[in-house]
């Protein structure tokens, strides 16, 4: 059978549509498929600048931070900062992105940072995204008793806190029993065994912790809110007690080494002291006071003992009203007993007494109670006794050995102007 | 033209609508592939996003397990996400059922490790927790599937993991 034959023109032309429809559905795929990849890519590069905003918005409350903790609440305007109604402001560029951050200093203490990453393909648009943080001001290293190793409680041990620097919790800036808190920490960064023991009963009004994994015994010890050590409940309250402590406790140094005093007796209003400091900085090779010998401080004074401290008899310290005395020492020795320190001005903000690394041993078996900080981080602090402690305590080892109490006092260093800044809430707005 | 050419130029046509076809079927399916893909990575980035927004500024972790996590958020709300091996869904829930949102179906697997803040010393580990309110450190992995035609459910698998930190101390 023959069939009509098609010209060889029309048959080229069947050929050449078909190519085209093929070629076009090729195309049409290629160009689909290169499309979905560029949305890929797009949706990748907008991810990465989401992600990067949130980089660039903390690095305004970081430089927030930095700049709270350098200067103080006092100091805001400075370093580039400008202040408007109240409000403290500072706009950063990150090459081509920026932060603007804000400090409103009224309490809470609120920073708000607003991150701008420009958009992925654009020139003129802006990713935003905003942290809003809530900052407090805390003790700088003064938590309550913090140990790097053992805290041994005994003989019915008390341990609770107040807060010098509000009225409603002291009363003229003193410890009142009825204004107590139960914020006291007992902390140790040990992740040993039996860390923290109470060897009778006693009671805790606040918090202890450990380092991961450590062990405490803590007897018949009442440990947690104030609800729960008045109604006499043994052992620790739910949630009052942690084992995920993480502290920096750092060396101390020498305060000075040139352009010091030594200090000399002196008769002042008829009585006579061995020792007296006004302003300044005043050095002592050692510091060994016996019988009725007292040491008076008036001004704002640093003493640096190279050697031991030892006081016995009745020999004292005291810090008169308006003082304030900061002790160094290197000696491996402290032992204030006699009639111990005598802080007038009822402040622990106002007398410290510092270890260096030298300092192997600190005891308190002074009469008077002790008003103050110590903080001897490789030290033994031991305290006998009848004396109450009014302050905070860091050191290696801690052992409350007497029938005194410990009470915290929480305004320690809260005026002192700066780094002790933290972020206590953390929100995306 | 003869029956013999006719026949032989049908064949080839055939031959040609085949390889057409085929052509068709494999780049559609591509291409579905292609969006599941998409679709999949898009909802989970989503997911990643809500997930790390919320754990990082939760106040507190109130519970954990290895499928669901109940954290606290800064107006207090409990904030739940959950994985039910399954329905295969991960979902967030606010306030024990007040709000319910579904953020990723097909998941095949979820997991949850939580960590202090404390780090092991020498490493870059850190410590598990014993208690849930000392959790910072909050691990999360899993794997979700999409649908390519022609391939078993769970063949395709997109991974997401991250390490999120709790911002507030």
């Amino acid at each position: 059978m023959n069939l009509p034959r098609q010209s060889p023109r029309t048959a080229r032309a069947n050929v050449l549509l078909v190519a085209l429809i093929i070629l076009g559905l090729s195309g049409m795929t290629a160009a689909s498929t290169l499309f979905l990849v560029g949305q890929l890519n797009r949706q990748v590069a907008r991810k990465q600048a989401w992600n990067e905003c949130l980089v660039v918005s903390e690095s305004g409350i970081e430089d927030g931070m930095s700049h709270l903790n350098q200067v103080g609440l006092k100091g805001l305007n400075s370093n580039d900062w400008t202040e408007d109604n109240g409000t403290f402001r500072l706009t950063r560029q990150l090459r081509n992105n920026r932060y603007s951050v804000s400090i409103v200093t009224n309490q809470p203490i609120t920073m708000t940072s607003t991150g701008y990453v420009t958009a992925p393909y654009m020139t003129d648009q802006y990713i935003e995204r905003v942290v809003q943080v809530i900052v407090t001001n805390v003790s700088g290293v003064f938590y309550g008793l913090v140990a790097k190793n053992q805290i041994t409680l005994g003989g019915g041990t008390l341990v609770d806190s107040f807060d010098s620097t509000d009225p409603n919790l002291s009363t003229g800036g003193q410890y009142d029993s009825a204004k107590r808190r139960d914020k006291a920490k007992v902390a140790s960064t040990s992740q040993g065994t039996d860390v923290i023991t109470g060897t009778s009963n006693g009671s805790i009004y606040g918090h202890i912790g450990t380092g991961p994994g450590a062990t405490i015994n803590i007897g018949n010890y009442s440990i947690g809110s104030e609800t729960w050590v008045d109604g006499s409940n043994p052992g620790v309250e739910d949630g009052y007690y942690t084992d995920d402590v993480n502290l920096y406790i750092p060396e101390i140094e020498e305060p000075f080494n040139s352009g010091y005093l030594v200090p000399g007796g002196e008769t002042i209003d008829g009585e006579y002291y061995n020792y007296v400091l006004h302003d300044g900085n005043y050095q002592l090779s050692s510091l060994n006071m016996q019988a009725s010998q007292k040491m008076l401080i008036t001004g704002d004074a640093v003493l640096y003992v190279t050697g031991d401290i030892s006081l016995t008899g009745s020999s004292s310290i005291i810090v008169a009203s308006g003082a304030n005395f900061n002790l160094y020492t290197s000696g491996s020795n402290v032992s204030l007993a006699g009639d111990g320190v005598i802080n007038k001005t009822g402040s622990a903000q106002n007398f410290s007494l510092w270890g260096l690394p030298s300092t192997s041993l600190v005891k308190y078996a002074g009469a008077a109670d002790f008003i103050g900080t110590i903080y001897a981080p490789q030290a033994d602090f031991a305290q006998t006794g009848s004396a109450d402690i009014y302050g905070a305590l860091v050191a290696e080892n801690i052992k409350l050995g007497g029938q005194g109490a410990m009470h915290y006092d929480e305004g320690i260093d809260k005026d002192a102007g700066g780094a002790n800044y933290i972020i206590n809430s953390w929100r995306e707005i | 033209m003869t029956l013999t050419e006719l026949l032989f130029g049908i064949a080839i046509g055939v031959f040609v609508l085949a390889a057409l076809f085929s052509f068709y079927t494999l780049s559609m399916n591509g291409t579905y592939a292609l969006i599941q893909f998409y679709s999949a990575r898009d909802s989970s980035l989503n997911a990643m996003d809500t997930l790390s927004k919320e754990i990082r500024q939760a106040t507190a972790l109130q519970s954990h397990s290895t499928n669901e996590i109940v954290l606290i958020n800064p107006d207090g709300d409990q904030i739940k996400f959950q994985f039910d091996p399954e329905t295969h869904i991960f979902a967030l829930d606010v306030n024990s059922g007040a709000s319910t949102i579904k953020l990723l179906d097909e998941v095949e697997s979820l997991e949850f490790t939580v960590h202090q803040r404390t780090p092991v010393g020498g490493s870059f580990e850190f410590f598990p927790v014993a208690v849930p309110n000392t959790g910072k450190l909050i691990d999360v992995h899993w794997t979700q599937s999409f649908t390519v035609p022609g391939t078993p459910r769970g063949d395709k698998l997109l991974s997401q993991m991250a390490r999120i930190v709790m911002r507030t101390p």
